[in-house]
């Protein structure tokens, strides 16, 4: 099986940040307009996949420990047909219905929005300046992690800030790992068919 | 022109430690996506007598955003919840402290007045989104976890306030140059 670093290399190769959110936005326009539950199940499935070849985390644990809160909590009002009885307690169609609904939408907005969300994507005007500055610092606070001492919080943080606000940084583009002509021409390519498989499922499934 | 390039650049600064507290918050596993011990405020709490009203919600945003470009959640309903529950403390706490005042309330107070600020709109959002009436179940834990991290949130802005000289060398250079 493919590293993980090789995939993380393959993904900045071939899919720009740019792309990505874009192609994201398109899908999530068809996760909302329809409300069938298979195509959502299948959006997370796909996107889960998608985040996996991109070479980021996904924790299957925590995603199902999240479902089951989400089933459990709504279960807790009953409504509509008895399904079957824990002890008392009547699990009904209704509300295991939704609480599944529930759960499934928040997980294929969750792997959506990581499979389409990269943290070297540039944002317009003033405020996308601010918030790349904000990320380049970040970067330096990451790499200097080790200062950080965890029994003198406030004294670590008072001088890792004194450190970064006497260093100037300098206002340059964002450091891209970016692929030849031809591999983004290929990302950009597999993105498009992406989001017309998506948007064919969508047109052809009822709703 | 110096007033506001220095101003960005400490925005820029607090926003990094915004996004560095998140990173931190964001390995800590919790049983429902939204739920935050809200580390990621403290920059935000002390922000609030260092800027004017627009730099100070400029950062409230660029924390939303960086942390949502972090965890990759921009496109989903945790980035609703991060928006609103986020807005609403810091909305709350900036408009406490400009109206009580530094003497008539702490950053304890305003720490605690936040976390419950942002509790009660994410439990609305998880009632309209997620649970339905069931919310009313995950209320209590949920104000209650509320009142404890924004107490221990805000004893430490008050002390780091008290004791950092970071934060004194920068409020004096933003009131001298606000008196120039």
């Amino acid at each position: 099986m493919m590293s993980r670093d090789r995939r993380i290399d393959l993904s900045y190769r071939f899919f720009t940040s740019k792309d990505l959110f874009i192609s994201g936005l398109l899908c999530i326009l068809a996760l909302f307009l329809s409300p069938n539950l298979y195509f959502r199940a299948f959006l997370f499935v796909y996107f889960y996949f998608f985040t996996w070849i991109q070479g980021k985390r996904n924790s299957l644990v925590i995603t199902l420990f999240i479902t089951v809160s989400i089933v459990f909590f709504n279960l807790l009002i009953p409504y509509g047909k008895v399904l079957f009885r824990v002890g008392t307690f009547p699990v009904t169609q209704g509300a295991l219905f939704t609480g599944l609904e529930k759960a499934i939408t928040l997980e294929a907005l969750i792997m959506l929005s990581r499979a389409s969300i990269r943290s070297d994507l540039q944002l317009p005007w003033i405020f996308g300046s601010l918030i790349a500055e904000s990320f380049r610092i970040f970067e330096e606070l990451l790499a200097n992690k080790k200062q950080f001492d965890w029994k003198k919080p406030i004294e670590s943080i008072d001088t890792i800030l004194l450190k970064l606000s006497e260093k100037k940084f300098l206002i340059e583009d964002q450091k891209t790992i970016g692929g030849t002509k031809r591999e983004r021409a290929a990302g950009s390519l597999l993105l498009i068919l992406q989001t017309a498989l998506i948007w064919t499922i969508f047109f052809t499934i009822k709703h | 022109m110096d007033q506001p390039i220095k101003r960005q650049s400490t925005l820029a600064l607090l926003g990094a430690l915004c996004l560095f507290l998140s990173t931190i918050e964001y390995l800590i596993p919790k049983p429902l996506p939204f739920i935050r011990i809200g580390l990621a405020n403290i920059p935000i709490m002390l922000a609030i007598d260092l800027f004017p009203f627009a730099s100070f919600f400029l950062l409230v945003i660029i924390k939303i955003v960086g942390q949502a470009i972090i965890t990759g959640s921009l496109f989903s309903y945790v980035f609703l919840f991060s928006f609103g529950g986020t807005v609403a403390s810091a909305l709350g706490m900036y408009l406490l402290r400009k109206l009580i005042g530094k003497e008539g309330i702490s950053f304890v107070g305003i720490g605690i007045a936040g976390a419950l600020l942002s509790n009660a709109v994410q439990i609305l959002l998880a009632w309209l989104l997620i649970f339905g009436p069931s919310a009313q179940f995950i209320a209590p834990p949920l104000l209650l976890l509320g009142l404890i991290t924004g107490l221990l949130l805000g004893i430490f802005c008050q002390h780091f306030s008290e004791q950092s000289r970071w934060y004194k060398q920068t409020i004096e250079e933003h009131q001298n140059d606000e008196s120039r």
